[in-house]
């Protein structure tokens, strides 16, 4: 067997062996019955909480609340970005100021929001945006920096106009990063969605985990944290698979 | 030249005033039920409680670093070190550190109770993906002659983790710890968020509930400063060590 | 003998590195190994260091070899002097013997006055200086030099040869000398082993009878220019093979 498999082989193995424990231990009896359920009754329960509706209202408020936050992520990100790129003094002012900002507990500003907003998808959106959006500029000031001068002078000896050498140069070169950009948005806008229903809403899939929390409904909360993780799984490695396969070859 | 540098620290500078001003204008505007100025906010946190919730916040935080530094630093340089392993769990800690992780909080509330325990261990958690990822690619990238050279003088484990691993990672391993300490901060503030007797994360909920709104801001103030001022500092040292008399270290 | 290698053999999965190769260092001996590129050159010497087990046959060597390896190998994070002496430190040598006797090298490999300089302020070929100051300064048995000055341009190479030809005469220590270079191999050693292309076996050893001590100027030498054909015409052959062996997979 080739390496590149035995890593495979091996990963798999760990991961079913994970997931056999889940089903094994609670099953035992070697846990407290209310702390874990197993991974069988967590997927039965998911089930039956897609089947009659129960999550629906919440799994809409979620996603829409991801797709508006990360739209908004792009639309604003990339502009700003590529003004960031232009004003060489500006980015050098704020040059300390982003390399801190994911430092900053951005969570904490949510109930500012919530004060403001009140409670809904509005606050939620706000602070999943404000997570997602610098990554975005971030990696679209490195991917234009990073397109290899001589491309630029290929342009330059063309006697590209300023609009062209952006779109046909510039832009197509820096797409590898700005795409990473855009993934690390995604996994970025969903985790401030769903923590932030998770903290405080009234609505929403992490809502629904917090909820059955308090509520001592524990098959209920495994099931959604299922939901959510396998949610959070299928897009990060959709996202990282398509990259593979836009930009694998161009190394 | 200069004329630009001297702009660009005055820039630097103004940030702070400018935020500042800001913040007190969109108080005046919006009013104090929905905004607190700056004054208003500032005189908030001369009471008992806040030093109760800094000390609590900061100790969870602290405690869950170390736990994070220690075990990350460790599993990191062990994956780096063992070739198969490491390609067989990359993928896996990679996934794990883009999920929404504050949806496993109340897993770490059944298992370590309510209070200090489930924040430093759901802190530890959240902040040890990137020292171990990056603790990882910089031992696989420590260079292989300097491995050599210590088993051709016959160095034990130890003393190779300390003359030669050790001294090749260490400026990597300084990003890993600052990002690191920036996801322990956030894990512990958004345990705290959602279950909690104690800390700023406790008091910002509360504060949403009482509409308590100068103790809000003042809080969100604090853990911006805190965020801003440990991150600053780290970099500084990161920057300190990586400098030009260790280019040929990161090859 | 300093170095007894019988009936050595390495192969990796299912590629014969070496075969079969036994070889005999005595004590202040100069011997040099030269072969086509992937003869297992490299394979032979990091066995005999230590770094690798041998999947047959049987080394015996006196005290633990030193090491230059062809790649810069001084730590980027510590000074010359604390590169140089590193090995003492490790072994348990107080501190003021050890920076004497690191001092004392430095001095020797012609480096005085760069003491407390990194790595990355030195050119490349005073820091493969420092690589062998680091091995020299630990006073082994026998020194293992792969390729040392194999990195570093035309001009360098001759310098630091001539350069490790003095050292030797200097310490008199016992070295073998893995390279390409016939000019290297005929200007510094006492015998020339020649290998074969993969699988790597001892083709033939050439005594080198030039008078010491030698400088560079040797190269100007009527039978300098002989040995060299001679060593050509044996490693030719192999060198065809090695290419052919090349272009076949």
């Amino acid at each position: 067997m080739s390496e590149a498999r035995r890593v495979r082989a091996t990963r798999w193995g760990l991961v079913l062996a994970f997931l056999a424990l889940i089903e094994i231990i609670p099953r035992l009896g070697l846990v407290n019955p209310i702390a874990l359920v197993p991974l069988s009754e967590m997927v039965w329960q998911l089930w039956l909480l897609l089947k009659d509706g129960t999550l629906a209202d919440h799994i809409l408020r979620t996603l829409t609340s991801i797709v508006a936050a990360g739209a908004l992520a792009v639309v604003t990100g990339l502009p700003l970005g590529v003004a960031l790129w232009r004003l060489e003094t500006t980015r050098r002012i704020l040059q300390p100021y982003l390399t801190t900002y994911y430092a900053i507990p951005i969570f904490a500003f949510y109930p500012l929001f919530i004060a403001i907003f009140g409670l809904g998808s509005m606050p939620v959106i706000i602070i999943a945006w404000a997570w997602a959006v610098v990554a975005i500029v971030l990696q679209t000031v490195i991917g234009l920096d990073a397109v290899p001068p001589v491309l630029v002078k290929v342009g330059r000896s063309l006697r590209l106009s300023s609009w062209r050498m952006f779109t046909r140069i510039y832009f197509p070169a820096a797409t590898p990063h700005i795409f990473t950009g855009f993934k690390l948005a995604a996994s970025y806008t969903v985790i401030g969605v769903i923590a932030s229903e998770f903290i405080q809403a009234e609505k929403g899939v992490g809502f629904f985990v917090g909820f059955s929390y308090n509520n001592f409904a524990i098959q209920n909360m495994y099931a959604a944290i299922l939901l959510i993780l396998v949610f959070a799984v299928a897009l990060n490695s959709g996202l990282l698979a398509l990259e593979r396969k836009l930009y694998g070859r161009q190394g | 030249m200069t004329a630009q540098r001297t702009t660009i620290l005055i820039g630097q500078a103004a940030i702070p005033l400018v935020l500042l001003a800001l913040w007190q204008v969109s108080a005046m505007l919006a009013g104090d039920f929905y905004i607190a100025t700056p004054a208003d906010a500032f005189a908030a946190l001369d009471r008992d409680w806040f030093f109760d919730s800094l000390g609590a916040t900061l100790l969870a935080a602290f405690v869950g670093f170390l736990i994070a530094a220690a075990a990350g630093l460790w599993i990191g340089v062990t994956l780096g070190l063992t070739r198969f392993w490491g390609k067989v769990l990359e993928p896996v800690t990679l996934s794990v550190y883009s999920i929404p992780k504050v949806t496993l909080f109340p897993i770490f509330l059944t298992v370590f109770g309510f209070g200090l325990g489930s924040k430093v261990a759901f802190g530890m958690f959240h902040g040890i993906f990137p020292i171990l990822i990056i603790a990882m690619n910089a031992t696989r990238e420590v260079n292989v002659v300097h491995l050599k050279v210590a088993r051709s003088l016959r160095l034990s484990r130890t003393q190779t983790f300390k003359q030669v691993i050790f001294p090749s990672i260490y400026p990597s391993l300084l990003t890993g710890l600052r990002l690191g300490f920036s996801l322990t901060l956030l894990g512990v503030i958004l345990g705290e968020m959602f279950a909690s007797r104690a800390g700023f994360g406790y008091e910002l909920v509360e504060a949403i509930t009482l509409h308590d709104m100068p103790r809000m801001y003042g809080i969100v103030a604090t853990l911006v400063v805190i965020a801003f001022v440990v991150n600053a500092l780290l970099l500084r040292w990161e920057q300190a060590a990586s400098g030009p008399r260790r280019a040929v270290a990161a090859r | 003998m300093v170095l007894t290698v019988e009936h050595l053999s390495k192969t990796f999965g299912d590629v014969e590195a070496v075969r079969d190769v036994s070889l005999a260092v005595d004590e202040g001996e100069f011997v040099s190994i030269v072969g086509p590129s992937g003869c297992g050159k490299s394979t032979l010497m990091e066995i005999v260091g230590g770094l690798i087990e041998p999947t047959a046959g049987r080394i015996d060597v006196s005290g633990m070899p030193g090491i230059v390896f062809q790649q810069e190998s001084a730590f980027p994070w510590r000074t010359v002097v604390e590169n140089v002496a590193f090995g003492l430190e490790m072994t348990g040598v107080g501190k003021a013997e050890r920076l004497t006797r690191a001092r004392d090298m430095i001095e020797l490999v012609g480096l005085g006055g760069f003491e407390d300089r990194y790595p990355t302020e030195l050119s490349g070929g005073m820091r493969q200086r420092v690589a062998i100051a680091r091995t020299l300064v630990m006073e082994p048995k026998i020194i293992l030099m792969d390729e040392p000055f194999g990195a570093l341009d035309e001009q360098t190479r001759l310098i630091l040869g001539e350069e490790l030809s003095r050292i030797r005469e200097a310490t008199n220590a016992t070295v073998l000398f893995i390279t390409h270079s016939f000019d290297e191999a005929l200007l510094l050693s006492d015998r020339i082993v020649v290998m074969t292309a993969r699988p790597g076996t001892i083709k033939q050893v050439v005594v080198n009878p030039l008078p010491r001590p030698r400088d560079s100027t040797i190269v100007s030498d009527p039978e300098f220019g002989r040995l060299s054909g001679e060593l050509w015409e044996l490693l030719r052959e192999e060198s065809m093979r090695a290419l052919a062996g090349e272009r076949g997979r």
